[in-house]
C-alpha cells in the first residue's frame, strides 16, 4: 500500500474543521490506489469488466487485474486503471497474461488482449503488438531494463488500440533504481535526486460511444470525450479532488504524469492564491534529461510520460496540482481535473 | 533440470502435467520431491559484466566530415583499487578514439566518463561503413573488477564522397486532384474518391497532396515559380523561409527567390486553412552545403534519412470546398506522405528500414490542423530540432519514445535502429489510429531493423 505512510503522516490541522476532516478521510479511503506489484517477483494479470458511473452515466470498462489476493487491483477487486507495476533495474520482469475467453472482449478480428510495455523498448516478441506476431490469447512477457529506464512508463493493451485503450486497459509502470541488494530506491532517475513521496498520475479520457462500438465502426472515426480522468477519477473540483496526497513541509514529491488520454493536456501546480509554482522536469518517457528543467506548466500529449519533482514550502499549507485536458485543434480547454497536495 | 554458470540467476519453469486416474476423490495432495543437486566443480564466478555500464552500444554515427559522437562508461559500484579499461577501434581508417584507456579510481568511480569517437575522412566513395569500438577486459587489483568485459560499441562512419546536387529551379502548378480512398494509398470506410487540390510539376498532370518534396542546399539560391491553374485565388508561403501577401488569381504566378541559411525541413503551401486542408501543402528539405549526411553543418550525423509530411483530412471539407464551415472540423483521415497505415507500412520512403546500428534522421512536417503525438516502439530516439530551433549540444536533446508534432509545426529526430525486428510507429490518439474508423490506418508506419 504505497501511500499509507503518506496518509499516516496526516495530522489534523487547526484550520480544518472536524467535519472537513471526516470528509477528507472518506475521500482518502475512496482514492486509495491499488498496491504496487513488483513484476521482478513474477505476476499473473487478467482482464475483467467493471462498470463505472460518470455524470449519471454507467459505462463499461475492461481493466487489468492481478490474480491472487483481494486488495484493490486484484481480480477480486478490479480497478481503473490497472495495478501499478514496478520493476527494479537489472531484474527480470516475468508477467503472465491470462485472457478470459468469454468476457470483456471484442468479436474477431479484434478478439483477445495483449500487454504493450510502453516506453520500455522491449524486443518484438515481448512487444504485445498482434500485427507483428503477439498472441492475443494470453502470453508470458519477460524482459529487463538498464538504469537509463529508471522513471515512469506505462502498459496497455495493443489489440485494436483505438477501442481497448479507451476501454481502460492501461496502468502505470515504474522502473525503480536499486541498491546492490536489488532493494528499490526512491530516486527520480539513476543517479538522480531522491524523493520523499511519490504520486503516479494516469491521465485518460472517456468517449462513452467507444465503449459500446466494436470492430471497424464509423464511431471510431471521431472522438468526442465527455469524461476526463486522473487515476480513473474525475476530480471536478477542489472539494471533490481526483487525488489527495498528504506530505510534510520541505519534503520532495515526485509526480509521474502518464499520458493514456486521447487529447492534449497540460499540468501545473497552483498555490492557494492561484499562483503557478515552479517544479522541475527530470524525465521524459522515462529517460533522464541531461539538464533538468524548471517550469511552471508542462504539456503531456497522448503516449508521453513526464516525471517532475516539487520541493514543498517550509511552512504547512496546501498546493493544487491539476491537469487541464485540451483540444487537439487549438489547445482550448475541455475540462480540468483537480487534486490536493497538503503538507504539515 | 540443469543449471549452468551462465543461467544461475534465471528462474526455470518446471511443467507439471495433470494425470488422469480412476479415483473419484476430488482433491489429492501429492509431494513433489526435489532430489539433491549434483554439481560439477566450478571456478569462482567471473566479475559481472553489468558492473561496467556502456551506453549506448548501438546507433552511434560518425562521419567523414569529422563529426564525432560519444558513449558513456560508468561503474555501478565502488572499486577497492584503480580500474583501467582498454578500448580500441576495429577500423582506425573510419573512426578513431581520443584515448586508449579509461581509468576509474576509488575516488572518481561514480562519475561517468564520456568517450569521444571521431569520424575519419578519405577520398573514396566507399559508402557508410560499420565499425566497432572494442571494450577490452578491465585491469584492476580489485579482483571483483579484474577481467570484467563490458559490451562493445557498434558505430557507423558516414561517407561524404557522393553528394547529389539538387535542381535549383522549380515550377509548382496549383491544380485540382483526387484523393483515392482505396487499398493502394489510403484505406478506410467511406467514399471511393474525394476531390482535392494539389501541386504538380507538370501543368498537364493532376496535383498531388502533399506536393513534391523540394531539395535545397544551405547557401545555394533556390527559385520556385508558383502558377495558379486553379479556378479560385490562392496564396503561397514557406514559414521560416518566405512570406508573401500576394494573391494569385487564376492563371497568375509568383516567383519565390530564396537562399536558405539553415538546414532542416520547411512547410510550403497555401496559408489559408481551408486551402491547405484541401491539399495545398508540401515540404522543402534543406541540407548542409557540403553534402554531408549531417542534420546541419557540423550537426549530428546519420546514415539514412526520411521525410514525413503528415496531415489530417475531413472528407466533408473535400466534398463541399470551398464552402466549408471553418469552425466545424472533424478530420477522419490521418496521413503520412499522402498515405495511411497499411499503405505507409509498405512505402520504403516512409518506413524506418535498415540494419541494426544505423541512425535514421527523420524530418517531420505537420501540415494538418490537429496535433499528432507520434509514438515509436523499439527504441528511444533524440529530438534534435523543433520548429527550426535546433538543439546545438546533442547531449541536451531529450531521449523519448513519443513526440507531439503540433499542428503547422516541424521537427527533426534521430532514430537509432537499436534492435532487430518489426515494430510500429503510430499516433497515440484514439481516432487518429484509424482511417475513417478502420483500425491501424491512421498516421502509422513500421520500423524494420535487420541484423
Ligand atoms: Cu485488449
Ligand atoms: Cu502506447
Amino acid at each position: 500500500m504505497k501511500y499509507s505512510t503518506a496518509i499516516l503522516k496526516n495530522k489534523p490541522s487547526n484550520t480544518i474543521s472536524r467535519l472537513q476532516n471526516i470528509v477528507l478521510f472518506c475521500l482518502l479511503v475512496v482514492s486509495m490506489q491499488a498496491s504496487a506489484v513488483d513484476v521482478g517477483k513474477g505476476i499473473t494479470l487478467s482482464v475483467r469488466q467493471i462498470n463505472k458511473t460518470f455524470g449519471g452515466e454507467t459505462i463499461a470498462f475492461w481493466v487489468y487485474c492481478s490474480i491472487g489476493g483481494t486488495g484493490p487491483g486484484s481480480c477480486a477487486n478490479p480497478q481503473l486503471p490497472g495495478p501499478l507495476l514496478e520493476l527494479g533495474v537489472g531484474a527480470q520482469a516475468n508477467i503472465t497474461l491470462k485472457v478470459p475467453m468469454m468476457m470483456a472482449s471484442e468479436p474477431p478480428p479484434y478478439h483477445g488482449h495483449t500487454i504493450h510495455f510502453h516506453g520500455l523498448d522491449v524486443s518484438q516478441s515481448e512487444d504485445g503488438v498482434p500485427e507483428t506476431g503477439a498472441s492475443v490469447f494470453g502470453d508470458q512477457y519477460t524482459f529487463s531494463v538498464d538504469s537509463r529506464y529508471v522513471g515512469g512508463h506505462k502498459y496497455h493493451c495493443h489489440v485494436h488500440t483505438v477501442k481497448h485503450l479507451e476501454m481502460g486497459m492501461y496502468g502505470a509502470f515504474v522502473v525503480r533504481d536499486v541498491d546492490q541488494q536489488g532493494n528499490f530506491l526512491k530516486n527520480i532517475n539513476a543517479g538522480g535526486p531522491a524523493y520523499d513521496d511519490e504520486w503516479n498520475w494516469v491521465l485518460s479520457t472517456v468517449d462513452p460511444s467507444y465503449h459500446t462500438a466494436v470492430g471497424d465502426s464509423l464511431v471510431f472515426a471521431s472522438y468526442t470525450p465527455r469524461y476526463f480522468l486522473v487515476n480513473g477519477k474525475e476530480g471536478l473540483s477542489r472539494s471533490s479532488p481526483a487525488e489527495t496526497l498528504t506530505s510534510r513541509v520541505n519534503s520532495t514529491v515526485a509526480i509521474r504524469l502518464m499520458g493514456l488520454h486521447s487529447t492534449n493536456a497540460t499540468f501545473q501546480i497552483l498555490n492557494t492564491e492561484g499562483t503557478t509554482q515552479d517544479f522541475v522536469l527530470h524525465n521524459m518517457d522515462g529517460f533522464a534529461l541531461n539538464t533538468p528543467k524548471t517550469l511552471t506548466q508542462i504539456e503531456v500529449s497522448p503516449g508521453q510520460t513526464k516525471d517532475i519533482m516539487i520541493t514543498l514550502p517550509v511552512n504547512p499549507g496546501t498546493l493544487y496540482p491539476e491537469v487541464t485536458y485540451r483540444r487537439l485543434r487549438d489547445d482550448s480547454s475541455y475540462s480540468t481535473v483537480y487534486s490536493i497536495l497538503t503538507f504539515n | 533440470m540443469t543449471m549452468e554458470q551462465t543461467n544461475l540467476l534465471q528462474f526455470q519453469r518446471i511443467a507439471i502435467r495433470r494425470a488422469t486416474d480412476a479415483l473419484r476423490a476430488s482433491l489429492l495432495f501429492w509431494p513433489l520431491i526435489l532430489l539433491n543437486a549434483c554439481t560439477s566443480p566450478l571456478p569462482p564466478p567471473p566479475p559481472l559484466e553489468k558492473d561496467i555500464s556502456v551506453t549506448p552500444t548501438t546507433g552511434l554515427v560518425t562521419s567523414e566530415n569529422g563529426a564525432s559522437t560519444f558513449f558513456t562508461v560508468s561503474l555501478r559500484r565502488q572499486p577497492t583499487d584503480d580500474v583501467s579499461i582498454p578500448i580500441q577501434s576495429t577500423n582506425e581508417a573510419e573512426g578513431r578514439l581520443t584515448k586508449e584507456t579509461i581509468s576509474f579510481s576509488p575516488d572518481n568511480w561514480s562519475i561517468p566518463q564520456r568517450i569521444a569517437v571521431v569520424g575519419v575522412d578519405d577520398n573514396i566513395a566507399d559508402g557508410d561503413i560499420r565499425y566497432t569500438i572494442t571494450v577490452l577486459p578491465a585491469v584492476s587489483a580489485d579482483n571483483s573488477f579484474n577481467g570484467a568485459d563490458a559490451t562493445d560499441v557498434i558505430l557507423t562512419n558516414i561517407d561524404n564522397e557522393s553528394a547529389p546536387q539538387p535542381v535549383t529551379n522549380h515550377v509548382l502548378y496549383i491544380t485540382t486532384g483526387v484523393i483515392e480512398i482505396s487499398a493502394s494509398k489510403i484505406s478506410g470506410n467511406g467514399v471511393a474518391s474525394l476531390p482535392s487540390w494539389g501541386y504538380s510539376t507538370d501543368p498537364t498532370e493532376a496535383g498531388t497532396s502533399p506536393g513534391p518534396i523540394i531539395d535545397a542546399l544551405v547557401g545555394r539560391p533556390l527559385t520556385i515559380r508558383v502558377v495558379n491553374r486553379h479556378n479560385i485565388a490562392h496564396q503561397f508561403d514557406i514559414p521560416g523561409l518566405f512570406t508573401s501577401t500576394q494573391t494569385l488569381l487564376p492563371n497568375e504566378s509568383l516567383q519565390v527567390e530564396i537562399t536558405p541559411t539553415e538546414a532542416g525541413i520547411y512547410r510550403y503551401g497555401d496559408p489559408d486553412v481551408v486551402n491547405r486542408s484541401l491539399g495545398l501543402f508540401g515540404a522543402i528539405v534543406v541540407r548542409p552545403a557540403n553534402g554531408s549526411k549531417t542534420a546541419w553543418n557540423n550537426g549530428p550525423a546519420y546514415s539514412q534519412e526520411r521525410n514525413w509530411v503528415i496531415a489530417d483530412l475531413d472528407e466533408t471539407w473535400n466534398r463541399n470546398a470551398p464552402a466549408v464551415n471553418v469552425s466545424r472540423y472533424n478530420p477522419n483521415y490521418f496521413l503520412i506522405n499522402g498515405q495511411n497505415g497499411f499503405s505507409a507500412k509498405e512505402d520504403t520512403a516512409t518506413t524506418l528500414k535498415g540494419s541494426v546500428g544505423e541512425t535514421i534522421l527523420v524530418r517531420i512536417a505537420n501540415a494538418g490542423q490537429y496535433d499528432q503525438s507520434l509514438h515509436f516502439h523499439a527504441s528511444h530516439f533524440k529530438i534534435i530540432s523543433q520548429n527550426g530551433i535546433k538543439v546545438r549540444d546533442i547531449r541536451e536533446a531529450p531521449s523519448v519514445t513519443t513526440i507531439n508534432v503540433k499542428r503547422a509545426s516541424t521537427a527533426m529526430i534521430l532514430f537509432p535502429l537499436a534492435q532487430p525486428g518489426i515494430y510500429p510507429v503510430h499516433v497515440h490518439t484514439a481516432q487518429m489510429e484509424t482511417g475513417n474508423g478502420v483500425y491501424l490506418n491512421g498516421t502509422a508506419t513500421f520500423i524494420i531493423a535487420e541484423e
